[in-house]
């Protein structure tokens, strides 16, 4: 290949013949999209499994688990103890926010929908993005493979606050692994920051300007500048961690005059914008979807996009809230609140945008657009109840109680893995060619936003109650003993919610072979993708690439042909 | 258009047949899974709305909060939701009626989400943060004077808590890691003469409508002191003193918890909290006294 | 490959994809190389950060300990550094004029240079840990070989694309653009070493 093709972006290069090149280290993006949907939904599986156990604890302290808890717990003839207990909800959440939703909602979401939605053949370095998969996927064998370490894995939660992921509270060599594992997770999110912004920037067709760019590409681009300058910094933090563990410094040990809030500065500095990572890109596909399915333009098509600029601004000065209890100055605590109500107001005009495309819409109830729907419903609730959250005294109650856990599954749990699952369903004749059921598809929402909402609203009530979170048996205290009915009904509903997902398994599996042929563009949508065949060949469009002439949502046009019109059509 | 793309098409005969079967099986499961459901049932429930019991003032105003934030919140939750309904009940597809083609960045679109923005801005940020602010003042900054409070030093450890009264002289004991022992938790230096009669004890004790002040450090890892009846807590930082304070109106035994993950015995990390009666917390001092 | 594709490849390669965009006149890679280094920066604003922050509250132990490290030695590794930088620029304009032997020759000295330049650290290392000097002993050795080993690793990282390109050089193969990715990122790690040297050495 020629030099001048190169720094074009690699678009030209060929298609693979052998089954590796294809599809193990493939280069072309929508392979690796699916590769990334693929190693999320299996870590989505894994991570919920343990979900289970941990529900399974906690309706029913220290009894073994039925069926395979002799296999998974010998050593205590299937019941799990404190600690692993502990080490099952440090890798639940580890495992759920950067292995299983970020390959969603970044790794298939950017992959698949960029190079499609822009008109370009690929991502600008296809080499790096191959990479880009390879670590995640390293990176979650390390974090699995802790699992059957002498000591177990990480026991320190997902925010590994020293000193308990340092010498003093995990000797063991698990914590090293939670730090490998995560830190070549960083590497990979890094590698697909660069590649989505550079392609966006560079490498969008003719005439697709900043603003007809779909809410989606918008979405990614913020996720992408949140990733490129917060992920590096909690990698330092990592690093500092690692030499506290490896050589016994004391970066965040007390001995040495330091101060363990400096690794949860550093953590949260990172961790707050990591909400957003994971929600902007929900954010902009449903906003797109949900003009798709309202036949209508999204409403407040810029407010939307100044909206997402407005929070990724914001986020990066907020993450004090999370400390308010931690031994901050009580000033520091003030200024942090008053910055963080900040995010009500960008919140609130998505959700104005939101109803207005749907205001005299004439809306179609499809399976992703009842998935949309159910993200509005439960990112308003957990929208909300960060306000609770946010205000610094009623904190001082409710911080480290199940109130903090139902609102954080509201938000980054719920709302992203919906909107995941609105994208799958969206994209998936894209993908396969083929639809999947949307009978079926329908079951498993109507199952999925029952459950979640009683799930995280009941986690509310009893975090109102003051009930701690990361404790492996609740009956220790008179004050939690008397709730345990409502713990065990939780745990009921959350047995539910992942038996529905079974329906998806199958519908997902079974569509592949026997859904109906897809055509292309069965969602009658106006962006570029839908004007490939499907699945796209390898090189996206023909020998010409599209050309843009109007706007991402083209719906219902007064004296159009059709309700639709597409981007690439001219005139 | 999209709904006739969407009924059935060839093949869903097998697919209805599948679906069937895998509905099944997940009832199956369901039914298995109820089976071995074998949780005791509590001495007695507590209600879903049945929080617990406020005992001091400052409580008070700290529950306050929520329930302002609540209306707030609630009232926005409630425009959502009705505007989403609404708009899904009344906008569904209808043969003959298209959409309204609208951009929604009109002027009066403009106009309408600026409102909203300083009517979030004003009308609840600004709510939230006065709120806040106002209960801060009273509870977090309103720290007691030295003299009319008691002190006590709380002395965290995987996992119990340690309490530690200055005594009949109202000093404190010089202490040094050194000289932590089993049977001398917070390393107490027996050549300090002011340490001999200091107190410690596993359960607070503190006199009713008494300010106490609390001076917390933490032995290995952050640990959360966490008085659920007063709804207050504030995390043990190794290498730092954090303090608390609280006027408890009620007598009774109330329950301290851990609220920090602080390693495996987390779960068991609970300490006591008894308001007594100023003669019975004189009685209990001097019992006490070495 | 099917047809269309074929001549999709073709069409790339004689640039006559629509391209709108390309808005600040390089390529996508390069621009690419910028948020690389960009995301960098932030790598290193932490490390850089959580030293200043642990320096600020035991200024006087960390300045009293940092007597102790070899400034000398820092300065002549802070030149070789240096130059380095400057037969790095002079590799890429080389190679921008197409002159392989040149800029072979260049990239070489920058290889060299990159060498001495780990050697150097490696004596001061040595001499460190002879003495006893350890990360476990004080929050400022922990910074000093936590930053300037994390920096030394960003330089070794840097020696493979040089002697990648170098090589490719001195078989007369020459790309401009990506001698200039490779420029970028080693003035990138020359920048970071004029951070550390006066933060570590000279307060």
């Amino acid at each position: 290949m020629s030099d001048a093709a190169q720094a074009h972006g690699h678009h030209g290069h060929h298609e693979p013949a052998s089954f590796v090149g294809k599809y193990i280290f493939a280069l072309d993006h929508k392979i690796i999209a699916v590769q990334f949907m693929l190693g999320g939904l299996f870590f989505l599986l894994v991570g919920g499994s343990m979900a289970l156990l941990l529900r399974w604890q906690l309706a029913n302290p220290f009894v073994p688990v039925p069926v395979i808890g002799t296999f998974l717990f010998p050593e205590t003839g299937g019941y799990l103890r404190p600690d692993d207990y502990n080490i099952m909800f440090t890798m639940h959440g580890t495992i759920m926010v950067f292995f299983a939703i970020t390959p969603l909602v970044i790794g298939m979401f950017g992959n698949f929908a960029i190079p499609l939605q822009i008109g370009a053949r690929d991502m600008a370095m296809p080499k790096v993005n191959m990479l880009s998969f390879w670590f995640y996927i390293l990176g979650g064998i390390i974090l699995l493979v802790s699992l059957f370490l002498p000591g177990g894995a990480s026991h320190s939660g997902w925010t590994a606050y020293p000193p308990l992921s340092g010498l003093v509270g995990s000797p063991d060599l698990g914590q090293t692994f939670w730090i490998l594992g995560l830190t070549l997770n960083g590497v990979s999110s890094l590698m697909g920051a660069f590649n989505y912004i550079s392609t966006v920037v560079m490498m969008r067709t003719k005439g697709l300007t900043a603003w007809r760019l779909p809410l989606t590409v918008w979405g990614l681009v913020f996720t992408s500048i949140l990733n490129l300058l917060f992920v590096p910094v909690v990698a330092a933090a990592l690093i500092l961690l690692l030499v506290d563990r490896t050589f016994g410094s004391q970066f965040f040990g007390a001995n040495g005059g330091s101060t363990p809030l400096l690794f949860q500065h550093l953590f949260w500095f990172f961790g707050h914008p990591e909400v957003y990572i994971l929600i902007l890109p929900v954010w902009g596909l449903i906003s797109d979807l949900i003009a798709v399915f309202s036949r209508k333009p999204a409403f407040g098509y810029k407010a939307t996009v100044c909206s997402m600029l407005a929070i990724t601004a914001i986020s990066g000065i907020v993450w004090g809230h999370h400390m308010y209890t931690a031994g901050i100055s009580p000033t520091m605590g003030k200024v942090f609140m008053s910055l963080t109500m900040l995010v009500s107001i960008p919140s609130a005009i998505f959700f104005l945008n939101w109803l207005g495309t749907l205001w005299r819409g004439s809306i179609r109830y499809t399976t992703p657009m009842l998935f949309c729907l159910g993200v509005v419903l439960v990112f308003s609730l957990g929208g909300l109840t960060g306000i609770f959250n946010a205000a610094e005294m009623l904190d001082v109650f409710l911080h480290d109680t199940y109130f903090v856990v139902g609102h954080f599954h509201l938000t980054m749990a719920a709302s992203v893995l919906l909107g995941a699952f609105a994208g799958i369903y969206f994209w998936y004749p894209k993908m396969f060619g083929r639809r999947m059921n949307e009978t079926l598809g329908k079951i498993h929402f109507a199952i999925s936003i029952t459950t979640i909402l009683y799930i995280f609203i009941m986690m509310m009530i009893l975090g109102a109650h003051g009930m701690m979170r990361r404790l492996a048996d609740n009956s220790n205290y008179a004050f939690l003993k008397g709730l345990q009915p409502q713990v065990a009904n939780i745990s009921w509903a959350v047995l539910v919610l992942a038996c529905a997902q079974l329906i998806f398994v199958f519908n997902f599996l079974f569509s592949l072979k026997a859904g109906p042929k897809a055509g292309e563009n069965p969602w009658e949508a106006a962006t570029l993708e839908w004007t490939t065949p499907s699945p796209p060949p390898h090189g996206n469009f023909g020998p010409v690439l599209p050309e843009v002439y109007r706007g991402a949502h083209e719906y219902s046009v007064p004296g159009a042909a059709n309700d639709w019109v597409p981007q690439s059509q001219s005139g | 258009m999209i709904r006739s793309r969407l009924e059935p098409g060839a093949g869903t005969r097998t697919f209805r047949r599948y679906a069937a079967a895998a509905l099944g099986l997940l009832a199956l499961l369901a039914v298995a899974g109820g089976t071995a459901y074998a949780g005791d049932e509590p001495a007695k429930a507590i209600g879903l709305f049945e929080f617990p019991e406020i005992i001091s003032e400052e409580a008070k105003k700290i529950d306050s909060i929520f329930w302002l934030v609540l209306y707030l919140t609630g009232a926005a939750f409630v425009a959502v939701a009705v505007g989403l309904t609404w708009c899904c009940l009344v906008y569904r597809k209808r043969e003959g009626v298209p959409a309204f083609y609208t951009h929604g960045s009109s002027k009066a679109a403009l106009g309408v989400t600026l409102t909203l923005a300083v009517l979030v801005f004003l009308g609840v940020d600004m709510n939230v943060v006065r709120a806040s602010n106002a209960v801060a003042k009273e509870v977090q900054a309103n720290f007691p004077t030295e003299d009319e409070a008691i002190h006590i030093k709380v002395l965290a450890q995987q996992f119990v808590w340690n309490l530690r009264w200055a005594g009949k002289n109202g000093i404190f004991g010089r202490t040094d890691p050194k000289f932590y022992r089993e049977d001398n938790q917070f390393g107490l230096d027996e050549e300090d003469q002011n340490g001999w009669d200091d107190v410690v004890a596993g359960s607070l004790v503190v006199p009713v409508d008494t300010p106490v002040i609390l001076e917390m450090e933490s032995k290995d890892v952050i640990h959360s002191f966490f008085l659920p009846n007063l709804r207050i807590k504030q995390d043990v930082v190794p290498g730092m003193t954090t303090r608390l304070w609280f006027k408890a109106t009620k007598t009774g035994e109330y329950e301290i918890a851990c609220a920090e993950l602080c390693g495996l015995g987390h779960y068991q990390m609970r300490g006591l909290l008894r308001v007594v009666t100023q003669e019975e917390y004189d009685q209990w001092m001097a019992s006490r006294a070495p | 490959m099917d047809a269309a594709v074929a001549e999709a490849h073709v069409a790339a390669l004689q640039g006559e994809d629509a391209h709108a965009a390309e808005p600040f006149r390089m390529s996508a890679v390069k621009f690419a190389m910028w948020l690389f280094l960009a995301s960098e920066v932030m790598f290193f604003a932490g490390l850089l950060g959580s030293y200043l922050v642990l320096r600020f509250s035991h200024a006087n132990q960390f300045s009293e300990e940092a007597l102790a490290l070899n400034w000398p030695l820092a300065t002549l590794n802070t030149v070789v550094l240096i130059g380095s930088s400057l037969t790095m620029a002079l590799a890429v304009s080389a190679a921008q004029a197409g002159q392989a032997p040149r800029t072979a020759r260049f990239l070489g000295f920058t290889f060299v240079l990159g060498v001495v330049f780990l050697v150097v650290k490696a004596i001061e290392y040595s001499t460190k840990i002879h003495h006893g000097i350890v990360p476990s002993m004080s929050l400022f050795y922990a910074s000093y070989f936590t930053m300037t080993g994390c920096h030394a690793l960003h330089l070794i990282g840097g020696l493979v694309p040089v002697t990648v390109v170098g090589l490719r050089a001195l078989r007369g193969r020459v790309d401009g653009g990506k001698v200039e990715l490779v420029g970028l990122y080693w003035h990138f790690v020359d920048l970071v070493w004029i951070f550390l040297f006066p933060l570590l050495y000279l307060i």
